[in-house]
């Protein structure tokens, strides 16, 4: 067994190579030219809940949009998203988007100095859309992703019964309903077979 | 002497690019670092971009705060998308297994090791049919989107009709790589299935496999075959 997860581990991981085909917010104008954010790995000592992936940017914007996605994440890992400025002039507006950058699953604004965050979990990749209103302005945006969760899966046995353990067949198993059917059909022979002689 | 000097020399380099290592812990700031460099102001701002690092940071510890205390509960932490694919562990009744060693402390150690390779799959596979089926519908949004884009904007009907193609051709391709994965991942199921039989076998469930096993391997095939 040990060595079968790892190989199917591998299989998975292959497979999650090829998806990355197609990784960002689908889009068609040549001028947006999404920046992939970077995950590095992320862990502090005495401290399992913070083991996981993170990635941490400083930057300064200077254009009215800028655009980002981030890839490699799992639909069994919660993911953390922050974008905060210390800027007491910002006013920034933030859209997270999965299928192309004109539909936002989450929005979200920040006028001056203050946080935006936001957590769920999704598979794959999603893509950041980061509007200043007042340029240029300076922010850390913020993604981690944690390791994956005890996911609790209902179990697909029920304790078995004498019959399952020695092996009954259905005939045996259902018994009772069978004498009862052919005692019926004798009956119902027996009534059928008078009244035809009655008849006659 | 000499020697002593070019000893406390070569000591001290060490020591200075020792000291200049990162902290592995240390998150890695990215960025257009470059905007540093020489400039004085932006300098200045360190000071503030420090600040708005650790209040990142801080705000993050809090999430792993109360993320801690639901480290159990998936559930709880919300889709990325409401319409987004969660995987389906239900089974059908009529595909519950009989199990002697359920419960059962005598063959506990057997069985629950052939049980959690079982239940990694069956992670593994939900997690597959909803890349599989996240695809499907992040394809057929892209096409939506650029038909009805390539009418409104200046890309060419003929360009999109290229870009399209593509994207047809590339789903194609995805779908060939569910199969090789799919009938990867059924001999791994029946592997595991026969590892519970051969636990059950053991303790009073003869031909567990051929019995109960086979049935449900037959019910995970049909779940997650492409139709397609």
């Amino acid at each position: 067994m040990e060595r079968k997860i790892p190989i199917l581990f591998v299989f998975v991981l292959m497979f999650m190579i090829k998806l990355n085909v197609i990784a960002q917010p689908f889009n068609l104008t040549e001028s947006v030219q999404p920046v992939e954010l970077i995950f590095t790995d992320y862990k502090k000592e005495a401290d399992e809940k913070a083991k996981g992936r993170i990635s941490i940017n400083t930057l300064t914007q200077e254009l009215d949009t800028m655009y980002y996605f981030i890839k490699g994440l799992s639909m069994y890992s919660p993911t953390y998203f922050s974008l905060n400025t210390t800027d007491p002039d910002a006013n920034i507006k933030v859209n997270l988007c999965k299928e192309n950058w004109h539909k936002a699953h989450r929005t979200g604004e920040i006028k001056g100095k203050g946080i935006w965050k936001s957590n769920f979990k999704t598979e794959g990749d999603f893509g950041i859309m980061v509007i200043a209103n007042k340029k240029p302005v300076r922010y850390v945006l913020l993604v981690w992703s944690g390791k994956e969760m005890n996911l609790e899966i209902p179990s697909v046995f029920k304790t078995a019964n004498s019959s399952d353990i020695k092996g009954e067949s259905w005939f045996k198993k259902n018994i009772i309903l069978v004498v009862g059917a052919a005692i019926a059909l004798l009956i119902i022979s027996f009534l059928l077979m008078k009244l035809k002689v009655r008849n006659r | 002497m000499k020697k002593t000097f070019l000893f406390t020399t070569i000591l001290l380099l060490c020591l200075t690019v020792r000291s200049q290592e990162p902290d592995q812990n240390e998150p890695v700031i990215r960025g257009n670092e470059a905007q540093h460099e020489g400039n004085e102001q932006q300098r200045a701002d360190e000071g503030s971009d420090r600040e708005a690092i650790d209040g990142a940071i801080g705000n993050l510890q809090e999430y792993m705060d109360w993320l801690e205390a639901r480290r159990n509960e998936w559930n709880t932490v919300q889709n990325f998308d409401p319409n987004e694919c969660s995987p389906d562990f239900a089974a059908s009744g009529a595909a519950m297994m009989p199990s002697n060693c359920a419960g059962n402390q005598a063959c506990s150690e057997c069985y629950e090791r052939a049980v959690g390779e079982l239940n990694f799959i069956r992670r593994q596979l939900g997690r597959l049919s909803c890349i599989y089926s996240n695809t499907k519908n992040f394809n057929e949004s892209a096409i939506a989107f650029g038909d009805n884009m390539s009418g409104i904007h200046a890309v060419t009907g003929a360009a999109w009709q290229s870009a399209r193609g593509e994207i047809v051709g590339q789903f194609n391709s995805f779908k060939h790589t569910y199969d090789a994965k799919y009938t990867d991942m059924m001999g791994s199921l029946q592997r595991a299935l026969q590892s519970v039989g051969s636990c059950e076998m053991q303790y009073g469930l003869p031909d567990w496999y051929q019995r109960f096993g086979f049935i449900y391997f037959e019910f995970m095939k049909d779940k997650y075959k492409r139709t397609d």
